[in-house]
């Protein structure tokens, strides 16, 4: 599986798999968990997307475990920093480091396990 | 023979050679050489158990006797000291060895007298013979036989080409199929050592 | 008569045996001596470069000049960076075959793994099996393959020599003059006598075909020897007990699947020779997985950390 593809994959799926998770840490959000894991799926997409296009551009585990956590951190952001429409509350750890921490692990997972595709002459 | 003899009953010369000749003498009288079986190996290993068997004889002789005798009576100390089988039959290949590459050199010495190649034999010989420990430099052969440095890797590549040959063919002579040449061949060359 | 002294018969003697290789090759030092002939260093005065040269002896039957003449075709037909490149081949002025190949500056394999480890003895041991299989590509069994016949040259490549008793694998079925060889152990006639340990049991019957299964024996032998002076891992052994199974039909079909289950042993990955209990599974997989498992582990730590601060 080439990388852009291994990111957009794992990212959809740990997605859901933090959005879902948000039931543990938070269960009165349960009323609103379509939509959580919904955005979390959708977040996850973009956000492997850009990191497995980011680990075929650059070859280094570092820089794309480095990456991975700050498309996690920038796109869980947006979500962190709003608050419940229901309660008002603001989740703004539980939702920003977990996300950051998802997109570190696809950036690992990109880096990783991804394949090369060479370039065609 | 006289090497062997030599070496295995720590004899002098003088003794060896009486016993080497008197050893042919009783061959030939009791006609054993005609007891020599090919099927059951070399003619050289036949000659020389036979040459073993009839020094030890001897020994055992000279034992009984008081005085004279061709041996030296040997405390049993001194012929626990003795080569042993191995050591023999290597000397003896070697001597052996020795006798054709001799012969061939002799063949060798007379084809270049009579093509007159005297120079080219004297050249080998002061190379691959006499300077066989430490061989002397070209230039040196050069000199001293008044020919070009050029000529002399000459001389070597034809005399060691013809000297091979004369080997291989005296080999050939003293063997009679292709496996006892291969055999003999490969103790000419000292590859059983 | 001369009389010749010891220092005099020993150079005599190196006169009769050494070759005369013309004016195009220079013979230098004897490197080795072998079933099938000598094999002296030279230097190619044409090229200028030094080179190896292979020659019977002086006293060679005729079969054993065809073997060698065969020898050289089939280095010809083999152009593989694993397989000594063969440069020239032809009869001396005094009618010996020879043929010159590629001197090759280095050490036996068995000698140059003494200092390495395991994982760069096996990546050598692959090195010997591209060759080996390649050769088996274009039909040609080795049937002596052995420490011995396997150098590392001064780059670090790895190349398989001796290719006296290679065969066509065609020509293999039913051939016996290795095995009539093997069973008089008469090196006099220049024919190689196979390596007890190393030649597969069906070399050593008579008409039993020999394929290249024969070459699996020798290399699971020569693997077990690389890996002696250790402990040897389960697995390891698995591959060199099913390399090395008395009966072909046990083996390897071909060198392929045993060089693909020695890579699968260094990638971590499950060898097919080896019935793996499950918990050495999960800790192969643990292994070869364990920084993507500690950083699952830790995003279950943080939102049960989290968990437990939002009770608190």
């Amino acid at each position: 599986m080439n990388k852009p593809v291994l990111g957009l994959v794992a990212g959809g799926v740990l997605g859901i798999f933090d959005g879902l998770t948000a039931l543990v840490s938070a269960p009165e959000v349960a009323p609103q968990i379509a939509g959580i894991v919904a955005g979390s799926c959708a977040k996850g997409l973009v956000a492997g997307m850009l990191i497995g296009w980011f680990a075929k551009k650059v070859n280094n585990l570092t820089a794309g475990v480095v990456f991975g956590l700050a498309m996690g951190a920038l796109f869980a952001l947006p979500f962190a920093l709003m608050p419940d429409p229901t309660t008002g509350q603001k989740y703004f750890w539980e939702i920003l480091i977990p996300g950051s921490l998802v997109g570190l692990i696809v950036g690992f997972l990109t880096q990783r396990y991804g394949a090369m595709v060479l370039a065609r002459r | 023979m006289i090497a062997v003899l030599r070496k295995q009953w720590s004899l002098e010369m003088e003794d060896a050679e009486d016993l080497a000749h008197d050893f042919f003498a009783h061959a030939l009288e009791r006609e054993w050489l005609v007891r020599y079986d090919r099927e059951k190996g070399r003619f050289r290993t036949f000659l020389r158990r036979c040459l073993q068997d009839f020094a030890s004889t001897q020994y055992e002789s000279s034992r009984r006797l008081k005085r004279g005798g061709h041996l030296t009576a040997v405390s049993l100390d001194h012929a626990g000291n003795m080569s042993t089988a191995a050591e023999v039959d290597r000397l003896f290949d070697q001597e052996w060895a020795r006798s054709v590459l001799t012969l061939s050199l002799d063949r060798l010495r007379e084809e270049c007298g009579a093509s007159g190649r005297q120079t080219t034999f004297d050249v080998f010989v002061a190379h691959d013979v006499d300077g066989a420990d430490e061989p002397p430099r070209y230039a040196d052969l050069a000199a001293r036989f008044s020919v070009p440095v050029t000529q002399v890797a000459n001389y070597l590549h034809w005399a060691r080409n013809r000297f091979r040959g004369h080997a291989l063919e005296t080999l050939r002579a003293l063997t009679t199929s292709d496996a006892e040449f291969r055999e003999e061949a490969r103790t000419l060359l000292g590859r059983d050592a | 008569m001369m009389s010749l002294s010891d220092a005099a018969l020993t150079r005599l003697r190196d006169v009769v045996d050494r070759p005369d290789a013309g004016d195009r090759y220079a013979v230098h030092e004897l490197l080795g001596r072998g079933g099938m002939g000598a094999v002296y260093r030279a230097t190619d005065q044409l090229l200028q470069r030094d080179v190896a040269l292979k020659v019977l002896p002086p006293e060679h039957p005729e079969d054993i000049a065809r073997r060698l003449e065969r020898e050289a075709r089939v280095l010809a037909a083999l152009e593989h960076p694993g397989i000594v490149a063969i440069h020239d081949a032809g009869r001396l002025a005094d009618g010996r075959p020879f043929y010159v190949m590629r001197l090759v500056r280095g050490r036996r394999l068995d000698e140059q793994v003494r200092d390495e480890t395991p994982g760069e003895r096996l990546r050598r041991f692959l090195a010997v099996c591209d060759a080996v299989s390649f050769a088996h590509s274009k039909g040609v069994i080795h049937r002596d393959l052995k420490p011995a016949n396997v150098m590392v040259g001064e780059f670090g490549e790895v190349l398989v020599l001796d290719w006296g008793v290679a065969k066509r694998a065609a020509e293999v079925a039913g051939d016996t003059s290795h095995v009539l060889s093997a069973e008089t152990g008469d090196t006099g006639d220049g024919v190689a006598v196979g390596t007890p340990g190393f030649m597969a049991p069906e070399q050593l019957i008579a008409a039993a075909a020999v394929d290249v299964r024969a070459d699996v024996f020798a290399l699971g032998a020569l693997l077990r020897e690389l890996m002696t002076g250790g402990k040897v891992a389960a697995p390891l052994r698995a591959i060199i007990a099913k390399a090395t199974a008395p009966t072909a039909s046990d083996r390897y079909p071909s060198v392929d699947a045993l060089a693909a289950d020695v890579r699968a042993w260094l990638d971590g990955a499950s060898v097919s020779a080896y019935a793996e209990p499950v918990w050495e599974k999960a800790l192969r997989f643990y292994r070869r997985n364990s920084a993507l498992i500690l950083l699952l582990l830790a995003y279950v730590v943080v939102r049960l950390f989290i968990l437990w601060w939002r009770g608190v």
